[in-house]
């Protein structure tokens, strides 16, 4: 069943839930593919699998009972809480989590209790990990200040890995008049898609132009839905606003491609992988500069201070109608986007990973990354530098 | 920690021994954080400039618009309503919030010890029921403790929501703002003469000037064609869209919570009127400390206010009714000016003495303020001296 060898250093890596198409387990692919190709033998545990997956997760209860060994490492995902960390923290081998961060539950509790309680849960199993841990990766240096907080002390940045989206097939055409805006992330209240809303009625009220506002991704509150929808209709943007759900990876790309700007007022987000897809399809970026969102988007993005609508509106029509300035965004986008290039990013989260795992014993990854690879951003490795990386912090 | 450490096993392959204490860390994320140029490189503060560049510019180009009537404060003022209003029930502040919430609550402050015994595997189902009888003596026992907890805490919520609905019922909720004639006549639309001295009055004046409750913009415009640096505030939309309509500078602000956000010692000229009318004695307290605290050396206060007479006239009848506190005199004003250390205290009146405004000037404020408290200014208030 597993793809492990018992002569060979692994890693298995353990997700709450493993769905297609999602972030965090497109993340943990390309990580178990990078510490494959390096020599490890690496897999997927999850606690619940969604369909789609391809058999590329395996259920968490074909390791529940596995020996322990003194060969494997423990890398947990963290991101809500899960019945995964009391079987991890019961284990003998060294558990590094990489957090991708948990929104606060306030944010949820005006919609959905449940979801809210699995937030604080999430974030009371994260303080019960800081005694089981030996190293915490904060996919952002936003992550890595709130595993600071929370009370860890061996930390490291290690950045998402984004894949690029495939070439469309068969693209989207917008339909209607005006500018398309484009939003992806999922309908939950953290996502803030009423500025949005409100800001395309100020928008389409005080502007000859007009705009029209897609919204990829699913449901994940139904009473948040509905209230979107009623607040669309009440402003009179029912038409403008168009809720697509989740749509495939190359219909994706089409909508990056097409649209004319890619929009957020989102109040939390980790790191935020739909920023940096935007900016890999040349798709100008307006976002509300909350959370992770700035160090994310760094200069490439009009960023703004409130999720209010004359302010979001402004922003949006200064990145629509000024053309210096779409060039502008457009090309430090691209620069920005170069960043999280998926190898580079591979190479990093080894790096990032070898405080722990001593990688260099298998293959010369960790040396080479370390100490060669000028290539590799100082200010990823911030909070957990080794004394003998002098060329590391540039 | 005393896990199995694959490290151990592999000494002498050259890893590196990272430096990871807590306060190496916690060195490594304050210098990351810090604003200062040390810590952090070209690059990142390059885009920390850029960023706060970018916001003033947003910033400004929203404050063109508004002056070119491009957001009238009336569409602001509807989105915000929706924002409220939709939010299913549990999700705000309204009284009907709290009665969904409290029912949600009080459904699931309850441990049931039924657990659920179905199951896919053959025979598992049977070994819940059996352990489920087992173990049932335990969790009845933590169960029961913990019902008999939520229960008494869901009692005392609801003995706390019915002394806080008594509090309520004490004040009237009234929209002021939605009858304040009052606050309109105060703001001297009628009275141009009295507005023309209060503009002389003011000739002199410099820095930035702020008309509270503006209403129609009489005084507001005034300033405004004498090429003065002021701006308006007021909460009821029809005016302010129209005062935007005339290129005049507003915002839809309640008073109280605008002054709280204004910075020390800002404002050249503050005009009050409206809440000195008809707020409570404790809100026109408030709105004297803030004016001493925004106001810079020199600066002035204006108490844009109405007699009795009007007040108790036949047509402002809902708000003789509806206010919490009839309005001050004259001399009461002036004596709390005087009072919080403003100098140079005097009263304008207009021709048949029904409105009136008193000015006084901002001076360095003294140490006995600590005494100025709310039952200081009533007896004051109460005062046979400033009877006349």
């Amino acid at each position: 069943m597993s793809p492990l060898r018992s002569t060979s250093l692994h890693v298995a890596i353990f997700m709450p839930s493993f769905a297609p198409h999602d972030a965090m387990a497109i993340h943990a692919l390309e990580l178990r593919d990078a510490l494959r190709e390096h020599g490890l033998a690496s897999a997927i545990y999850a606690e619940e699998i969604k369909s789609g997956t391809g058999g590329e997760a395996i259920p968490f209860t074909r390791f529940r009972f596995t020996t322990p060994s003194k060969n494997r490492y423990l890398l947990y995902q963290a991101g809500t809480g899960s019945n995964l960390v009391r079987h991890l923290v019961a284990r003998r081998e060294p558990l590094i989590i990489q957090y991708h961060n948990i929104t606060p539950r306030q944010q949820f509790v005006r919609f959905e209790a449940g979801i809210a309680s699995s937030m604080a849960w999430g974030r009371r199993q994260l303080e019960s990990l800081i005694q089981h841990t030996s190293l915490a990766l904060g996919i952002s240096r936003f992550n890595a200040e709130d595993l600071v907080k929370t009370g860890f002390t061996r930390i490291a940045i290690s950045p998402p890995l984004i894949r690029p989206l495939p070439l469309a097939k068969n693209p989207r055409i917008y339909g209607g008049a005006g500018h398309s805006l484009l939003f992806v992330g999922r309908l939950a209240p953290n996502k803030a898609h009423q500025d949005l809303i409100a800001a395309v009625a100020a928008y389409n009220a005080t502007f000859v132009d007009k705009v029209r506002l897609y919204l990829v991704g699913t449901t994940v509150i139904p009473a948040y839905s509905s209230y979107l929808e009623n607040l669309a209709k009440h402003l009179g943007v029912e038409n403008e606003v168009i809720f697509a759900s989740s749509v495939p990876s190359d219909e994706l790309a089409a909508m990056y491609a097409q649209a004319h700007l890619f929009v957020s007022a989102s109040l939390h987000e980790g790191f935020g992988f739909p920023l940096i897809e935007a900016m890999r399809a040349s798709l100008p970026v307006v976002a509300v500069g909350s959370s992770a969102i700035p160090e994310t988007v760094a200069d490439a993005a009009l960023v703004t201070a409130s999720g209010d609508p004359e302010i979001l509106a402004t922003a949006w029509h200064m990145a629509l109608t000024d053309a210096s300035l779409r060039e502008k965004l457009i090309r430090r986008g691209l620069k920005r986007a170069a960043r999280f290039d998926l190898a580079l990013t591979r190479a990093v989260n080894l790096a990032a990973l070898a405080y722990e795992i001593p990688l260099e014993s298998i293959t010369p990854a960790g040396l080479y990354y370390q100490r060669r690879l000028p290539a590799i951003p100082g200010d990823y490795i911030v909070a957990a530098t080794p004394a003998s990386a002098d060329g590391l912090r540039h | 920690m005393d896990k199995g450490h694959p490290k151990e096993s592999l000494e002498g392959t050259g890893k590196f021994e990272p430096e990871l204490s807590g306060a190496r860390v916690q060195g490594y994320l304050a210098e990351a954080s810090a604003s200062s140029e040390e810590g952090q490189s070209d690059e990142t503060l390059e885009a920390i400039a850029y960023v706060a560049r970018v916001q003033r510019e947003i910033e400004a180009e929203v404050a063109a618009l508004r002056a070119e009537g491009k957001y009238p404060p009336s569409l602001v003022a509807r989105i915000k309503r929706y924002y409220q209003t939709l939010l299913p029930p549990g999700s705000a502040t309204a009284l009907r919030d709290f009665d969904e919430a409290y029912r949600l609550l009080d459904r699931v402050a309850y441990i049931d010890i039924d657990v659920p015994t179905q199951s896919q595997k053959p025979g598992v189902s049977q070994i819940k029921r059996v352990a489920r009888i087992f173990i049932a003596w335990y969790l009845n026992y933590v169960a029961q403790q913990f019902n008999n907890f939520s229960s008494n805490l869901i009692r005392l919520i609801g003995i706390i929501d019915a002394r806080i609905a008594r509090l309520e019922a004490k004040f009237d909720e009234t929209d002021f703002s939605a009858v304040d004639l009052i606050g309109v006549t105060a703001s001297l639309s009628a009275q141009r003469e009295l507005a023309a001295a209060l503009a002389t009055e003011l000739a002199d004046n410099k820095g930035r000037m702020l008309v509270a409750e503006c209403g129609d913009g009489a005084i507001l415009a005034l300033l405004a064609d004498q090429g003065r640096d002021v701006y308006g505030i007021d909460t009821r939309v029809e005016y302010l869209d129209q005062l935007e309509m005339r290129r005049l500078e507003v915002r839809n602000s309640k008073t109280l919570s605008h002054l709280a956000k204004v910075e020390n010692s800002s404002l050249g000229t503050l005009v009050l009127s409206g809440i000195v009318d008809r707020a409570s004695i404790s809100d026109r307290v408030a709105a004297l400390f803030h004016a001493k605290r925004v106001l810079y050396q020199g600066g002035t206060l204006a108490i844009v206010s109405s007699g009795l007479e009007t007040f108790m006239a036949p047509e402002n009848h809902l708000e003789s009714d509806l206010s919490p506190g009839r309005p001050f005199t004259p001399q009461t004003w002036a004596e709390l000016a005087r009072r919080l250390s403003f100098s140079h205290v005097r009263t304008l009146f207009d021709a048949n003495s029904n409105h009136f405004v008193v000015i006084a000037n901002n001076t360095k404020i003294e140490a006995r303020l600590s005494w100025l408290s709310e039952s200081a200014i009533i007896s004051a208030a109460r005062d046979p001296r400033l009877e006349k």
